[in-house]
This record gives structure tokens, sequence and C-alpha cells, in this order.
């Protein structure tokens, strides 16, 4: 299996006043590979998220896309991994779903109606082709996931990187998006779930992992 | 002031920033910015009702042209909050004998800032920050886009806090309601130093900038419809100003 992703013996801290959050995290992700880590609040699951990503920089120790340092590709990296925040909100700053969908896609030059066929076919997967015209921050918890969710898989990244993806959604919501998770690790992509779901147990997944006061281990 | 009218104007002032388009719905000629600015410029400083009440005609115009009908009911809730603010802070210039030139001030802003949104939703919160992309400042215009987006989401923010304060029993009425409302800025600036540092990674991680040298003006010298109005309305307002010689 070829790995995608490497965290090697990663610190990380916000302010040199703080404790680490992360302790020298060792994780590989593997090409086809839905990996799960589990842990309870405030244990660092989203720090790893934003580290995995290249959105922090951790103060020792290396993450690696593709076998290099993910700071010397960081425009590369953005385009392979895509990440969803813990409150969705955090991450809408268009106008209408539609915007905020197709936001990423404009961003890498693709026609208008490349956009539209794009956003349009996500959304009908996703189920939210209803709320295409609506204010992001007028829709509901879960319709709010799956906007997140949606603008992320619009530009079809190949690590996807979920901070607590099934907070907020129903028993049938959770099913649904987790059975397109799995699709999407069919299709040859990795995928990290961060969350403190008990529930995801249930679902069959390659790994899981716990983390528990910024150390990562297996479960 | 009550907590319900409080509400009611922070909700309609997030709905306003909302509909403002990020980016811009098509090509923008240089022609219609320069002569945006122009006329805004005239109506800022203008003692002509003609001027002013032009420019006003002209907003309301651009929105029609532009297909932005469903804005209007928007922006006019918006300019009315405008206009009793306006009706507040002028109350300076509202002496004896001149009630109508106090009147003539509220009018003039209502115009300006009505002109203002309307040229803003043509142009669009990404174009206003290219000129700083342009200038080798991507960090600055991609601080400057969620900035403006911060605002809405923080007047929300405002008037979920309020919100939740009545559930809790709080009174916010007359005098009394001071010290609840200096609190919510204390909590205000908390929430919004976290939305902002996660808002600029969200941003980030969606390759925000990546197309920055697509976001040109458009080359062709071809006037659109919406040149024509703007430049017409501000030869028109330059000429009323001349022959007043009233500019200043």
């Amino acid at each position: 299996m070829v790995t995608k992703l490497q965290l090697r013996n990663v610190w990380f801290r916000y302010s040199r006043e703080e404790d680490y959050v992360l302790r020298g995290v060792e994780l590989d992700l593997g090409e086809s590979e839905l990996t799960v880590v589990k842990g309870p609040n405030g244990s660092g699951k989203t720090t790893l998220i934003l580290v995995a990503a290249g959105l922090l920089r951790p103060e020792s120790g290396e993450v690696l896309l593709e076998g290099k340092s993910i700071y010397e590709q960081l425009p590369l990296a953005r385009r392979k991994i895509g990440v969803s925040f813990q409150d969705p909100e955090d991450q809408f700053f268009n106008a209408t779903v539609y915007d905020e969908v197709a936001f990423a896609l404009r961003q890498l030059k693709i026609s208008e109606e490349v956009v539209r066929a794009r956003v349009t076919e996500i959304a009908r997967r996703l189920g939210i082709e209803h709320l295409l015209s609506k204010l992001p921050y007028r829709l509901s918890g879960g319709e709010k996931v799956k906007v997140a969710l949606a603008s992320i898989l619009v530009y079809e990244p190949e690590i996807l990187l979920l901070d607590e993806p099934t907070a907020y959604l129903t028993p049938e919501n959770k099913d649904e998006v987790i059975r397109i998770l799995k699709e999407l690790k069919e299709c040859g992509r990795s995928v990290l779930i961060a969350t403190n779901d008990s529930d995801i147990a249930k679902y069959p997944v390659d790994r899981v992992l716990k983390i528990v006061n910024g150390k990562l281990f297996a479960d | 002031m009550s907590s319900a009218v409080v509400r009611k104007f922070l909700d309609t002032a997030s709905q306003t920033l909302e509909v403002i388009d990020l980016r811009s719905q098509g090509e923008v000629s240089l022609i219609f910015v320069v002569m945006s600015f122009t006329i805004i410029v005239l109506t800022s400083f203008t003692t002509s009702l003609h001027v002013v009440v032009l420019t006003l005609v002209a907003s309301v115009a651009i929105l029609a042209v532009r297909n932005k009908r469903n804005y209007l009911r928007k922006l006019s809730s918006a300019l009315l909050y405008v206009f009793l603010f306006s009706l507040i802070a002028l109350t300076p210039f509202l002496t004896e004998g001149s009630v109508s030139l106090y009147l003539f001030y509220v009018l003039r802003a209502v115009s300006t800032t009505s002109f203002l949104l309307a040229a803003t939703t043509v142009l669009g919160w990404e174009k206003l920050s290219e000129f700083m992309r342009k200038s080798r400042l991507p960090d600055a215009a991609l601080l400057l886009m969620i900035h403006v987006k911060i605002i809405s989401v923080l007047l929300r923010d405002t008037s979920k806090i309020l919100l939740g304060r009545e559930a809790r029993l709080i009174r916010n009425a007359g005098l009394r309601s001071l010290p609840t409302y200096a609190t919510v800025i204390g909590d205000l600036i908390i929430r919004s130093s976290e939305k902002s540092k996660r808002a600029f990674l969200a941003v980030e991680a969606r390759m925000f900038g990546e197309a920055s040298e697509n976001l040109i003006f458009r080359k062709s010298f071809k006037l659109s419809k919406l040149d024509i109005l703007v430049s017409l309305v501000a030869f028109i307002e330059f000429l009323i100003c001349l022959a007043g010689g009233v500019l200043w």
C-alpha cells in the first residue's frame, strides 16, 4: 500500500506558555485507507487534522506528503488534501450554498460550466440540491455538515481529513455520509476521520486509532 | 433601546452583507470602477439635491440592470437603518431655520450608501481586494476578505448572544440594559478572534488566491450597459456641480 501522508514524531503546541497538544505523533495514512482517530474532547484531534493538512506547523517533527515535506509543496498539498472543520460554519464565507461549494473550483480556474456541472453532481450525491440557493448560515446542523463535505468533495482531493464529520447528523444521515466516504475509499482516496462519536465503531473501517492527551495509540 | 429592535437591526445588517457577492458575477470594466468612485465623491460633497436624487436613482438602476431585484428589498431595509442613524447622527446640523439642510444631509448619506452598496454588488468583495493581490499583498487581500465576511458573522453572533441572554431572563430595557451590552462586547472580542483564526485556516485550506491572475479587469474597450449608465450619471452630476459651483 502506498503511503500518502506521514506524520513523523510530531510535537505541537499553540504557544510556548502552553502544554504540548500533540506529543510525538506518528501516523501513516495509506492509499485507499479509511482511518478513524477517536478521542475525548481536548485530546488533540482537531490539532492533529490541522497539522496533518499543513495548516499548522509543528514545533518539531515532519509532515510528509507522498514522501516529501508538505511545507515545500503547499499549493499542491492544498489540491490533494481536503479538510473539513469541526464546526462547519467556520468554513462558510460565501453568500449561497452554491458559491460555497463552488469556491475551491473557482480558485482552480475551472470554467463556470464545469463548475456548475460538478457542483450540481456533488449536491445530488449528498442530497443537498434543494439548498444550493440558500444562505449557508441558515441551514440546520446536519445540512451544514453535508454542505461542508460537498465543498471539499467537489474538487476531488486524494486525501480527506475530516474533523467530526458525523456530528449533528441523524443516524440515517450518518449512514449515508459513511457510505459516501467508503465509496471514496474504494476509489483510492485516503480518509482520516477524527471523532469522539462512539457509533463510528459499528462501521467497518480499516483502522481505529486512539488519541489521549496528544499521544496516538492503536486502539 | 429594546433588545428586539437591536436584534432586528443586527440581523438586517448581517443579511445585507451576506447578499453582497464575494466574487464579481461577470467582467467589470475600469470605467465602471472609476465612474462609480467619481459618483461617490461627487455625491458625498455636493450641496445639490439633483445630484443626490440622481445617485439614488442610479443605484436602483444598477441593481435592475444586473437583475438584482431580489436584493432591493434587503438593501432598502438596510438603507432605512442608515436613514434612522443619520437622523440621529446629524442632529448637530439641526438648528433653527436649517431643517431643510439637515434633511438634505440625511438624504445625502442615504444616497451615498445606496450607491456604494449597489456598486459593491457588481464588483464583489473579491474584486475590491484585487488591488492588494496585484500589489503582491495576497495575505492582506485574504485578511480583508475574511474581515468583511466576519463582520456579518459577528453581527449574527451578537444577535444570538442577546437572544441567549434574554432567554436567561436578562431584561434589556432602558439604561439598565447598558451593562448587558457592555458585556456582549467582551464576548464578541473573544469570539471574533477565534472565528478569524478558524476562517483564515478554512479559506487557506480551499486554495484561496490560486487563480488570482484570473481576476483581471476586462481588457477590451467595449462599453456595457452599466458602463454607460454610471458614466452618464457621473457626467451629469459633474455638470450640475460645475454649473452650480457647489461641489465642496
